[in-house]
This record gives C-alpha cells, sequence and structure tokens, in this order.
C-alpha cells in the first residue's frame, strides 16, 4: 500500500485549500457581478434620468384683426430668440414695410404639432390686417408662435438636461467626440486596455491630452454611477460596470445615454448635463444649428466642464477648442483654412446666458401650488413633464415696468414715513380667469417671499362691494337710490367695548343714496346698512365671491378687517367681472408627458353662485366710483374707448393701499405696503391706484360691455348724490332696477321741491 | 201704594226709552260713518296716498340691445370645434373653444358650445352653468336662449336619471 509522505499530503491539503477558497471567491465575485448587473439595468431602464419639467408661457396667437403693436411682436420674438436675419433660416425675422417676416420654429402643443413655416404677418396701424404662408401663399386663419420656455423644476440633485435621440445629434458631433474620447467606441467590449496605451503616447507627443484612456462607457458609468475619488477600487468598479453595461445593450444605447448625461457645466445650482442644454446654455441655439469650432468647444469640455469653462477661462477654452480643430483637420470634418479662421475668432458664447433659473419665480410659485394636488414633488422634477401655463410675457414686462417706474416717488413718500414699501399685483383675464400676469416682490426675480400669494392683509373698503352686493340682493328693500344714513353709529362689541367707525374725512354725510356712498366708500353709511342686512348673510356674500376658508364675522369685517391674500382679492373681483359666475382663477392649463400625451388638463369651470341682476345693479354702482368718486384719476388717465369699474381700498393709518378693478379683457389688482405693517402714507387712490391705471392704460383692449340681464328694468329718478363736497338732488337719472321692484317714487327726497 | 207703583212704571219707561235711544243713536253712527262694514273675515284696507305726477317714477325703454356677431378668428375656431365635436373629439373640441374665449370672452356662442361639449362628456354640473352663462351674455338672440335651456333641460334630466 503506497503511503503519502508528509510533504505529499501538505501539498495535497493546500491544494484542497485553495480550490475551496477559489470556489468561494469565485461565487463571492459573481454574486457582486449580479448586483452590479442589477445596477446596471435598473439605471439603464425605465427613469434613466431625472428629466425636470419644462414649463412654458402661453403662446402668441396671431390672427386678423388682433390688436398687436410690431413691438410687442418683436419683443416677443426677441424672448424667443428670433434673430434678425434675412436668410430664411428656421428661428429667424425681418421687417419690411408693412410686415414682418418670421422663420417659426416647429412645436408640439398639447393640442396638435405645429411645422415650421415662413409667415408673414401684415399690419395695419395697430393691428394685424392678415396673416400668409409665404411659401404656399395661403392666407391663414390663425397662427400659433412657440410657447415661451421660463423655467423648469428641478430634482433635487438639480440636473437638468434636454433629452436627445440618436439621430438628433449632428454626426459632425459623434465623429470628433469618438476621435477625442473614444476611437475604438464601436469595437471595444467597455474596456480598452490597448487604448490606455494608444492614448498616453499620443499624448505624450503631442505635449497635451488628445486622446482620453477611459473608453465612452468607463465615462458613462462614472457620470451614471461613481463618485469621482481616483480610487483602484473605484476604477475596478467602473471597469467591471462598463463590462456588463456592454454585453447587456447596444453600442448606439450607450452612446445616446452618453451624449445625455456628460456632465458639461455649472450654472448656479443646474448642472449642465448632455450636449442638447449644453449647446443652449453655452451658445443659445439649438444643438443642430451648432458649427464645427462650437461643436469642438462642446466636445472640449469633457476632459474637465469646470477647467475649461469659456466663461470663466476663455484662453483655456481656446485653447482647448483649437485642441479639438485639429482632431476634426485630421478626420477632415473641417479644412485648414477653417482652423485657422475659427483661431482667430472669438468664442462666441452667448452673453444671454440661459439659465433654468426662472425670469417669472412669482408666477412659478403660483404654479408649483397649482400642482401641488394631482403630482408629487418627484414627478415634476424628474419625468420631463411639459406644463402649460397662462402666464403673458408681454403683459407681465408691463406690470414690471409700471411698477418700476411709479415705486421709487412711490417709496420716497413711505419712507418719510419710516415704512419700506413692498408690491404685489396680479392680473387675469376675464372670462378665462388665466393668470397673466403676477409679482410677489419689488425685486421682481426675487425667490423669497410671495405676497401675491402668502401675504395676508386687511384690504379695507375692498370689501364694501360684498355689503352693497347683500343689500341689492333684497330689492324689496334696497336698489340703487335707497337712502342710507352716513351718520355717527355706536357697535357694542362682545367684549363690552363700542366701536365708532368714523369716515376718511372725518365728517358725516347724512342721508345719501346706496350707490353715492359705495362711490364714495361712506364708512358709516356701510356700517350701518351691514348691521341692518346682518353679519352672516354679508359672510354668505363672500363666500359666494369666492373666499373659500373660515373667516370670523365681527362688525369690522363691515370694513375690510378680515385678512386676505391679493390672490383671494383677485377671485372675488373676478367673480364680479363674470357677473356673478365663480370662475376659479388658473395658471396653467395643460401637463404633457415630454412625448406629447396630455396627463391633466384644468379646464374653465364656472359656477353662478350670485343672481345676474343684483350683479349688474352693484357694477352700476361701481361705474360711479370712477365716474365720480375715489378712482376718478384712473377715469382721467384711461382712453374714454375703454370703459371700467374698480374699488380703491385704504386700512387704518394708511397701511395697506389697495386697488381691484377689471375691464371687458381685465382682471388686476395691486397692492402697496410695509411687511412690518407700518403706515406708508398712501391711500388706495394715492398708491395702488396709480399702478393699476398705467398698467391697464397700455394693455387693456376691450371696454367693458354688461350684458343686460332678463330681469332689469330702466325707470327715470332722483337721486341724492355727494360730489366733491356737495350734496345735490339729481333729477331724472336713468337707472336699473330688477324688474317688480323699480321704487314707485322718484326719491325720499323729491327733487322738484328742492 | 199707587202712586209709588205708577212712579216705577214711569222710571222704567224712561229707562226704556233712554236705552232704545242709545241703541238708535249707536246703529245710525255705524251707519253714516263707514261705507264698509267690518268684520274679522276681511282685511282692514287704508288707502294710500295718490302719488302726485312729478313724484311717479317714470318706467323707460333699456338702452339699445347689442347683437352679437362673433369675431372672424373665433368663427374659424368655432367651425373647426363643430368638426371635432360631430367626429366625438371632444378634447380637441373644447380645446380649441378655450382659444376662442381667450380671444372673445363675452361671446355668447362660445359658452354655448363648451356647455354642449361638456354635456356629451356626461359633465352635466358644468353643462348647467355654462348654458347659464351663455345666457347672461345674450341679449337680443331668442333661438340662441332656447338652445342653451335646452341644454340646461337636458343637463338636469340627465343628472336626476343618475340619481
Amino acid at each position: 500500500m503506497a503511503i503519502f509522505s508528509p510533504k505529499k499530503q501538505w501539498m495535497r491539503w493546500l491544494a484542497i485549500q485553495l480550490f475551496v477558497i477559489s470556489i468561494v471567491l469565485l461565487l463571492v465575485f459573481v454574486v457582486y457581478l449580479f448586483s452590479l448587473d442589477k445596477q446596471v439595468q435598473e439605471q439603464f431602464e425605465g427613469k434613466r434620468w431625472q428629466v425636470p419639467s419644462r414649463v412654458y408661457a402661453r403662446p402668441l396667437e396671431l390672427y386678423e384683426g388682433k390688436e398687436l403693436s410690431r413691438k410687442q411682436l418683436t419683443y416677443e420674438l426677441g424672448l424667443l430668440r428670433y434673430s434678425k436675419n434675412k436668410k430664411h433660416k428656421i428661428g429667424t425675422y425681418y421687417q419690411r414695410r408693412n410686415s414682418v417676416y418670421i422663420y417659426t420654429r416647429p412645436f408640439q402643443f398639447w393640442d396638435e404639432e405645429q411645422s415650421a413655416i415662413l409667415l408673414e404677418v401684415k399690419f395695419k396701424r395697430n393691428k394685424i390686417n392678415s396673416i400668409w404662408d409665404v411659401n404656399t401663399g395661403e392666407s391663414l386663419d390663425v397662427w400659433r408662435l412657440e410657447p415661451l420656455f421660463i423655467g423648469g423644476i428641478y430634482p433635487k440633485k438639480q440636473e437638468d438636461r434636454i433629452l436627445l435621440r440618436l439621430d438628433d445629434v449632428p454626426d459632425k458631433l459623434i465623429e470628433t467626440l469618438l476621435a477625442v474620447e473614444d476611437r475604438e467606441f464601436y469595437r471595444h467590449y467597455g474596456i480598452a486596455p490597448l487604448s490606455v496605451l494608444r492614448a498616453l503616447v499620443a499624448n505624450i507627443r503631442a505635449g497635451a491630452r488628445v486622446q482620453g484612456g477611459s473608453t465612452l462607457t468607463q465615462q458613462l458609468v462614472k457620470n451614471f454611477f461613481l463618485s469621482n475619488e481616483k480610487t483602484i477600487s473605484r476604477k475596478i468598479n467602473e471597469a467591471l460596470m462598463a463590462l456588463l453595461l456592454e454585453w447587456r445593450y447596444e453600442k448606439d444605447e450607450i452612446l445616446e445615454a452618453y451624449l445625455n448625461e456628460i456632465y458639461l457645466g455649472q450654472d448656479g445650482n443646474r448642472a449642465i448635463h448632455g450636449f442638447g442644454l449644453a449647446a443652449q446654455f453655452y451658445f443659445d441655439a439649438p444643438l443642430e444649428s451648432l458649427n464645427e469650432a462650437q461643436i469642438a468647444l462642446l466636445v472640449g469640455l469633457v476632459k474637465g466642464a469646470s477647467y475649461y469653462d469659456p466663461r470663466r477661462f476663455p484662453d483655456r477654452a481656446k485653447q482647448r477648442r483649437h485642441v479639438v480643430l485639429k482632431v476634426q483637420e485630421r478626420l477632415n470634418l473641417t479644412t485648414l483654412e477653417n482652423v485657422m479662421l475659427y483661431d482667430q475668432s472669438p468664442l462666441g458664447i452667448s452673453e444671454n446666458k440661459p439659465s433654468g433659473i426662472t425670469r417669472y419665480p412669482a408666477f412659478m410659485d403660483l404654479v408649483k401650488r397649482q400642482l401641488h394636488e394631482d403630482y408629487r414633488p418627484e414627478d415634476l422634477s424628474s419625468e420631463g413633464l411639459r406644463l402649460f401655463t397662462t402666464i403673458d410675457p408681454w403683459q407681465q414686462n408691463v406690470l414690471e415696468k409700471s411698477i418700476a417706474t411709479r415705486l421709487p416717488k412711490l417709496i420716497e413718500k413711505a419712507e418719510r414715513k419710516k415704512a419700506k414699501l413692498q408690491v404685489a399685483a396680479m392680473v387675469s383675464d376675464s372670462g378665462s380667469a388665466a393668470v397673466r400676469a403676477l409679482v410677489g416682490s419689488r425685486d421682481f426675480r426675487s425667490q423669497g417671499f410671495n405676497r401675491a400669494l402668502n401675504a395676508k392683509r386687511q384690504i379695507g373698503s375692498l370689501i364694501k362691494p360684498a355689503v352693497y352686493l347683500t343689500a341689492l340682493d333684497q330689492p324689496d328693500e334696497f336698489n340703487l337710490v335707497s337712502l342710507l344714513q352716513d351718520s355717527p353709529i355706536k357697535i357694542a362689541l362682545d367684549n363690552g367695548e363700542y366701536w365708532s367707525p368714523r369716515n376718511y374725512d372725518k365728517t358725516f354725510h347724512g342721508e345719501v343714496s346706496l350707490m353715492n356712498a359705495l362711490a364714495n366708500s361712506y364708512n358709516a353709511a356701510t356700517v350701518r346698512l351691514g348691521m341692518k342686512l346682518g353679519l352672516e348673510r354679508v359672510g354668505e356674500t363672500i363666500k359666494n365671491l369666492g373666499l373659500k376658508r373660515q373667516f370670523a364675522l365681527y362688525p369690522s369685517l363691515l370694513l375690510g378687517t378680515t385678512n386676505m391674500t391679493l390672490l383671494e382679492v383677485l377671485q372675488m373681483y373676478q367673480t364680479i367681472s363674470e357677473q356673478g359666475f365663480q370662475t376659479p382663477i388658473r395658471a396653467i392649463h395643460t401637463v404633457t408627458t415630454a412625448n406629447g400625451e396630455v396627463l391633466s388638463k384644468y379646464p374653465i369651470q364656472v359656477e353662478q353662485t350670485i343672481n345676474a341682476e343684483s350683479m349688474y345693479l352693484l357694477m352700476k354702482a361701481l361705474e360711479e366710483v370712477v365716474n365720480n368718486g375715489t378712482a376718478v384719476y384712473a377715469r382721467k388717465k384711461i382712453s374714454e374707448k375703454i370703459k371700467f369699474v374698480g374699488k380703491t381700498g385704504t386700512t387704518n393709518d394708511y397701511k395697506d393701499s389697495w386697488f381691484a378693478g377689471f375691464t371687458g379683457d381685465k382682471v388686476a389688482v395691486v397692492w402697496l405696503g410695509d411687511d412690518d405693517n407700518r403706515p406708508v402714507g398712501l391711500s388706495g387712490s394715492s398708491g395702488a391706484l396709480r399702478i393699476w391705471t398705467d398698467v391697464i392704460a397700455k394693455t387693456a383692449k376691450r371696454s367693458l360691455e354688461l350684458s343686460l340681464p332678463t330681469k332689469i328694468t330702466f325707470a327715470k329718478v332722483d337721486a341724492v348724490v355727494h360730489k366733491e363736497s356737495e350734496v345735490k338732488c339729481i333729477s331724472d337719472i336713468v337707472l336699473p332696477f330688477i324688474s317688480g321692484y323699480e321704487p314707485k317714487r322718484r326719491s325720499g327726497v323729491s327733487c322738484v321741491e328742492n | 201704594m199707587s202712586k209709588t207703583r205708577n212712579q216705577q212704571a214711569n222710571i222704567n219707561y224712561f229707562i226704556r226709552i233712554f236705552l232704545c235711544s242709545m241703541l238708535l243713536t249707536g246703529l245710525f253712527a255705524c251707519t253714516t260713518t263707514s261705507e264698509k262694514t267690518t268684520s274679522i273675515d276681511q282685511p282692514v284696507t287704508i288707502d294710500e296716498p295718490e302719488i302726485e305726477e312729478h313724484e311717479k317714477v317714470v318706467i323707460v325703454s333699456p338702452p339699445s340691445v347689442k347683437k352679437h356677431a362673433s369675431v372672424p378668428v373665433v368663427k374659424r375656431l368655432l367651425s373647426k370645434s363643430n368638426k371635432k365635436f360631430k367626429a366625438k373629439e371632444y378634447h380637441a373640441a373644447a380645446n380649441l373653444i378655450e382659444r376662442g374665449i381667450n380671444i372673445s370672452p363675452d361671446d355668447p356662442i362660445l359658452w354655448q358650445r363648451l356647455a354642449a361639449i361638456r354635456l356629451e362628456e356626461g359633465n352635466y354640473k358644468q353643462a348647467k352653468q355654462l348654458a347659464t352663462k351663455s345666457n347672461v351674455l345674450i341679449e337680443g338672440d331668442p333661438d340662441l336662449r332656447e338652445i342653451n335651456n335646452g341644454i340646461i333641460n337636458q343637463a338636469k334630466k340627465m343628472q336626476n336619471s343618475n340619481k
């Protein structure tokens, strides 16, 4: 029997141990590979990237008869980055005689896809006379310019990108990229040891890094999964994952992912990923329009986007661009002459850095608020949704300019009172209740406290229409000429104290007509009326006007001590402008996926909460505010062709200055005040009304024409009015009354007797 | 004794005369002071003093009724919307109407079309409200009003049948 020697036994034992250890290590390695593979699949499939939602303004509609100045049209074209150029290239325009020629961009709207055309817009004075498709000679009924991109809703990582398909990417860019970063891309399996050696030699020869050692696949893995740390374990992981990626996916898929993932710059908190967004960020142009030099610059950034940042380090960027241009020349993608020409040329970086930081932060606030109910924050910031909003860039521009012009003088006045004046304002459309402009602070770009949405302030006399509407809704007791007593009143409060409201002019006016009491905003008459009607009834009217939340019913409510936001005030006056139909204020109308599939619609909705007859009478009373009352300044400044109504509001000690009013097409509310509630020394008339007037004078196009409800009768009556501190009895005023409730006598005080 | 009896008889006689006189006087007063008899069932009416001519309110004709006419671009949008409506593409039809409302918010035909679309979609509450809004905006078009009332009635009927 053969007996193994001790040495051979030991060797045998060692071999077995090594075998077992190898099996175990192999098993561990396989398990590890499986986990890496799972990571690769999870990232690559389904939600590959966090693509932020893209938010758009309203598109400018062009049609025959539209009142539009050429100034406004060229302003909007400028915002959309249309350049002045006669070369009939997409994204250009020029003017000739009475026409503006625009080569429009294609766009996928929420309801249809619109192709690019060469459009002629013929003007006659400040109106569009006709619009034409220049190539077909066809007259067009209506055409929309693509909507302005106003910002994105970003993920927490603050990445931003414009998704590209491989077919969208210019061949020159792909060839340049592969030549500089990975010549063997279509041949290797994820890692290329020979390429590393080749790159090393080439870089030593050139004295610069002209070739990269990592493959594109490895770079993609690094961007997708790994950190920037330069450790051996990270390098090993990178290599393994690159192999797995190549094993699972096609070369074109990997390349497409790379083109969308590669880090190419920083804009504040926003990281610029992918060539699509980089083209926009650096050149303010679409990728397909870039020339060789611009492509060379972008490809050069791959090596180090921060180090070669063309805005911060233009010299380095130029040198890097030259290196890449030489590679292009070797590939015959450009000529030597062009290289020399480009070397002498500036980088061509856009001065207007299109920022992901929105131009309209206060409005974006409202957009997010309205979406919050239907979408989780992570969906908004990662699914690449397209949000179509209602903001009108021209209206916003006019609102901001009006405020900027008026504010310095008003600030001066407020500062005498040691107050820091702030402002908030909103403009919406009649009918659709679409928000067209929003300012939340005197710093329009501030992302801070949004006073239009969040500042709850006393509204003063802005509440009075609700009181008078409650009265007019009882036609058996009240009509426009009903006599009210504007005399001292003392009301017992729950705490045992008494409240004695006074008028702003510190006097009482005796008998006044209801219409006149509202026009002159008499406090005593209003409180007497409100107490007679009952606070519950007035509260019900306020709810019917659109204030949804609970509020206390104190007597001082009648003079507007209830705190409201500007948005809530706008909703109330929107209902008045809609003749008693509550129409929810909207900032968004449609949400689609990145591919254009409609996910949510926010349509126009109405609900009649106040009868049309009572509202008609209220509007007539509000006309008096403008014609003879506290808003007469606006009547003098706005064209006679535009009829409008509104109400001033001033709170105690002049702490808040308000004006709310509307024309046939616009509803607008303006507020001025101090965040710390210090008096600003401005009444509704001397403050907010001025800004309101400036905005409406420049943008309102339709006069307010009230539709006559069926149950209204007109009658000649006398009315007691107060005008310029005089008491007058005016005979033969024709006024509306609810049918069946016309007064029998002309007036309590007969003008004939007087 | 007989003298006392006679005196008593005379007193009784005079009392009876007095009472009858009072009764007759009362009856006479009632017939001469009021033309109408009063009773518990009939209300008392008091004539109001007549209003003098110069104090009477004069009813006047309403201001001239504004005739509605859709602007050309709205007519075009309405036409496109109608085609979509007939093809049962209600979302597309509504989108076109909303574009029209942005241009002409007081055009009652637009609101009516939107009401009709909502009716077809089964949104009866909105169909009623939109048709009511259209009615408020109409002034001199009874045909339009009749169509709106038709939509309102249909919506009510459908709502009731769904309950």
